[in-house]
């Protein structure tokens, strides 16, 4: 019988959160990896110039940007075969 | 899927669902994912109010804007030496001039202390209420 792989780009594992700064996830293949930020908790925190980046296999970097503040950010990291 | 804290100097700085166990010492395993924990301090082994769980420390600058520069020197006209007063009377007054110069010379003050709390028993309770009792402002921490 031959064995079954999941298909190229179904969904393998999703994360969420909301932050205030960098954190620590599961690892994932970044190069198989879509983050999603949903926004900011916050509009008076500069939340419009806050970013997360997926950094490396087990980060999202949290980034405030220049004008300071720091908004709660929710993320969601939906990872595929 | 589990559900963690992430903890950095003791305070919540995510709530995070993730795919798999995470094993680190400042992610906490949580029952369910809850955002409400956001911000708060984890003191043990308990998410508490942040402002409750940290000192209740000011500026000395904060502190004397809480005080006003009115009662201050309502304060220091108060404790002027003057030669025509009883001896422990010029005592007293004295010891509140040294007390007052301790406590404006302190780089932050402590709401909480007993004895300058004591200090102040004197003043309006509104006034002092204002001055002690009041939520410690992120802007007026240390």
């Amino acid at each position: 019988m031959a064995t079954q792989y999941p298909a190229p780009g179904t969904s393998k594992s999703i994360q969420r959160g909301r932050a205030t700064a960098t954190v620590a996830i599961s690892a994932v293949n970044p190069a198989k990896s879509k983050l999603t930020v949903n926004g900011a908790a916050s509009s008076s925190n500069n939340p419009e110039n806050a970013s997360l980046f997926l950094t490396n296999a087990t980060t999202i970097t949290y980034s405030k940007g220049s004008l300071g503040g720091t908004p709660e950010l929710s993320w969601e990291l939906e990872e595929f075969f | 899927m589990p559900n963690y804290a992430q903890l950095d100097a003791g305070r919540v700085v995510s709530v995070t669902q993730t795919s798999g166990v995470i094993d680190a010492p400042h992610m906490i395993l949580l029952d369910a994912y809850d955002e409400t924990l956001l911000g708060k301090a984890y003191v043990d082994g308990e998410f508490v109010d942040a402002e409750s769980a940290l000192p209740r420390w000011i500026t000395q600058y904060a502190f004397r804007t809480r005080v006003t520069s009115e009662l201050i020197a309502t304060m220091e006209l108060a404790a002027m030496h003057n030669p025509a007063d009883a001896a422990p009377v010029q005592l007293a007054k004295a010891v509140q001039r040294a007390e007052m110069a301790r406590c404006f010379a302190a780089q932050y003050i402590d709401l909480d202390l007993a004895e300058l709390r004591a200090g102040f028993a004197a003043v309006d309770p509104a006034d002092f209420a204002r001055i002690f009792d009041a939520p410690v402002l992120d802007s007026e921490r240390p």
